[in-house]
């Protein structure tokens, strides 16, 4: 099992040079010129070029890339161009409120998506799991935004249940970080959940027509015990991969959710240096994604092992 | 793909009502989209004096803040939206089978670096690689459509090299190859047959995802500028009025969620109507 961690984690490395270094030959594919834009539109010539080799842009690209690499691997991933601060350090405080977005995210879509699931999957082919079968049809199909424009007009304007926007952090108050997160959490879970459901009920379904499924039952064993001790683990390994597809979605289906409810995580500061050209910004937020995907990946690959022996490579 | 199978595909497909519906929801929307000119009750740029009016007979869905018609307004954004899906998919369909191709019939280095990047880009979450092609292209309907092109490539390059090294390892390509045949012949006469099953499904499969993801590009003003419109353009500017005008982001919602919903029965028919074997087996989705 520590081999395979290994393993994976030196083949992870290469990967994310590889994404890094795409985003660096695309960044330099980019219009404009970043030490103007540093500089500010009232800057002499002179400005420009102290700036210019203040940042080393004069350097040749591949020298840029190699610094830009040292760098991150110490922490320093530069300075924005349109706010002049660190991108680390904006990245860290941004943090939470992106992880907090896509925990509750991750836990409503289960919430959903486990008992629909299993419902279906015990009885394919019944009215229950046909009407389900619609629900989650029109889940999967049903954009982020609309969700969320929706559940803001239905329960912050109409019903003046939940806040419109803003973001206040768990540390502050409980009860007001999860009246603020509630709504965007949904209107991300929506397709999580459908995506789990769907997955649960076909592996479920295959699962139930097993061998060892029916021996069970035919063994006199309770539903119950069946369902719960034998199908339901067998038939929750590939709803492990897309939970971690998810938590890889983890800032990308912040950026929109993020831009609606005004939440200043990750996905606004990607947001914002796209509609900036901030190239530095852009840089770092490709890296974290990289990381989280990655590490994603692998501890998805570590939990298919430990929970199915068989998968393990000889 | 011969004649008996088309058939037999035609004819599975058929028996589905619920991709025989989504086929007429597409066919009803792709006309009016492409018709969207010539039917639209008033011009793409055509403001009335009515503002945030109801539902009527001169406005059938009522009209925007400043006064222009609903439901021209969403016949407009309609064709964007499927246009630039349109071109997304096919852009990615042909870069996926040419970069699939070269890397399953070589093999070897070629295949080895080819892959490499078609993971690189198959392992960062698909909407985020067309924000960030976007972000460095700059924001336009032409660079959201290469923005997502990149994102779904991937798909079709991996679907279409496992099909190749599959053909190669066939005799009858063994035997072409004694023959005399060249790369290009046997790639259009052996191995563009065999892939077009599974690619023309992958590819119907992309097609909701690419209306979505365009859809959340435009909300973000990464896709069309105005004065043009898509369906996700018009969301945005309808959410500023949320407040008292709910219907503006109602009715491009709800069209983007039915156009969706249509394209993934489609897409579900056709996977199970092309398969090989016995089709008949227990659905996961509409």
């Amino acid at each position: 099992m520590l081999r395979v961690a290994v393993g994976r984690m030196a083949s992870a490395v290469p990967l994310i040079l590889l994404i890094t270094l795409g985003t660096f030959v695309l960044g330099q594919l980019m219009p404009g010129d970043p030490a103007y834009a540093v500089a500010g539109p009232d800057a002499s010539s002179e400005e420009v070029a102290q700036v210019r080799r203040d940042l080393n842009l004069e350097d040749p690209p591949p020298v840029r890339y190699v610094r830009w690499l040292g760098d991150a691997f110490r922490g320093d991933l530069g300075v924005s161009a349109a706010t002049r601060r660190p991108v680390a350090d904006e990245l860290g405080r941004r943090w939470p409120v992106t992880a907090s977005l896509g925990i509750a995210a991750l836990t409503l879509s289960l919430a959903l998506g486990i008992p629909i699931g299993i419902a279906q999957g015990l009885r394919p082919g019944s009215w229950l799991d046909r009407a389900l079968l619609a629900l989650v049809s029109v889940g999967l199909a049903a954009p982020a935004f609309w969700l969320a424009t929706m559940l803001v007009y239905l329960l912050a304007v109409e019903r003046r249940w939940l806040p419109a926007r803003g973001y206040v952090p768990f540390g502050d108050s409980p009860d007001e970080w999860a009246r603020h997160i509630l709504m965007p959490a949904l209107a991300r879970a929506v397709v999580g959940g459908a995506e789990i459901a769907r997955q649960l009920r076909a592996s479920l379904v295959g699962v139930m027509q097993q061998d060892h499924i029916r021996a069970a039952a035919a063994r006199g064993l309770s539903p119950r015990v069946v369902v719960g001790k034998h199908a339901l683990r067998n038939a929750s390994l590939p709803v492990l991969t897309i939970v971690g597809l998810r938590i890889g979605q983890l800032l990308a289906g912040a950026v929109v959710v993020e831009e609606i409810f005004e939440l200043h995580g990750l996905g606004s500061y990607a947001l914002d240096a796209i509609l900036n050209q901030d190239f530095v910004v852009v840089q770092g937020v490709v890296l974290v994604t990289a990381v989280v995907v990655v590490a994603t990946n692998l501890l998805v690959d570590i939990l298919y092992y430990w929970a199915n022996p068989k998968a393990r490579p000889a | 793909m011969s004649d008996s199978y088309l058939r037999r595909t035609v004819a599975r497909l058929v028996r589905r009502p619920a991709a025989v519906v989504g086929l007429a929801v597409v066919a009803a929307f792709g006309l009016a989209g492409l018709l969207a000119p010539v039917i639209s009750p008033y011009g793409l740029e055509e403001a009335t004096s009515e503002f945030r009016a109801g539902p009527s007979q001169d406005h059938w869905l009522g009209t925007d803040m400043i006064g222009k018609d609903t439901f021209s307004q969403l016949l407009y954004g309609l064709r964007t939206s499927l246009w630039a899906s349109l071109v997304a998919v096919t852009l990615a369909v042909v870069a996926g089978t040419a970069i699939g191709l070269c890397s399953g019939y070589f093999g070897g280095r070629t295949d080895q670096v080819l892959m490499r990047m078609v993971d690189a880009v198959l392992s960062f979450p698909g909407l985020l690689t067309a924000m960030v092609v976007v972000g460095l292209l700059g924001p336009s309907v032409l660079n959201a459509m290469i923005g997502l092109s990149v994102a779904f490539m991937p798909l079709f390059a991996r679907l279409v090299r496992g099909q190749t090294l599959a053909v190669r390892q066939e005799s009858y390509v063994e035997a072409a190859l004694v023959v005399g045949s060249g790369p290009g012949r046997i790639i259009r006469r052996h191995v563009l047959p065999n892939v077009a099953p599974p690619l023309v499904v992958q590819a119907s499969m992309t097609f909701g995802f690419a209306l979505l993801a365009e859809g959340t590009l435009a909300f973000l003003g990464l896709s069309v500028q105005p004065p043009e419109t898509s369906l996700g353009s018009l969301l945005r500017r309808g959410f500023g009025a949320v407040n008292d005008t709910p219907r503006l982001v109602l009715v491009p919602g709800l069209a983007i969620t039915v156009l969706t919903l249509a394209f993934n029965a489609v897409a579900d028919g056709l996977r199970d109507a092309m398969a090989r074997g016995d089709a008949d087996r227990v659905e996961g989705r509409l």
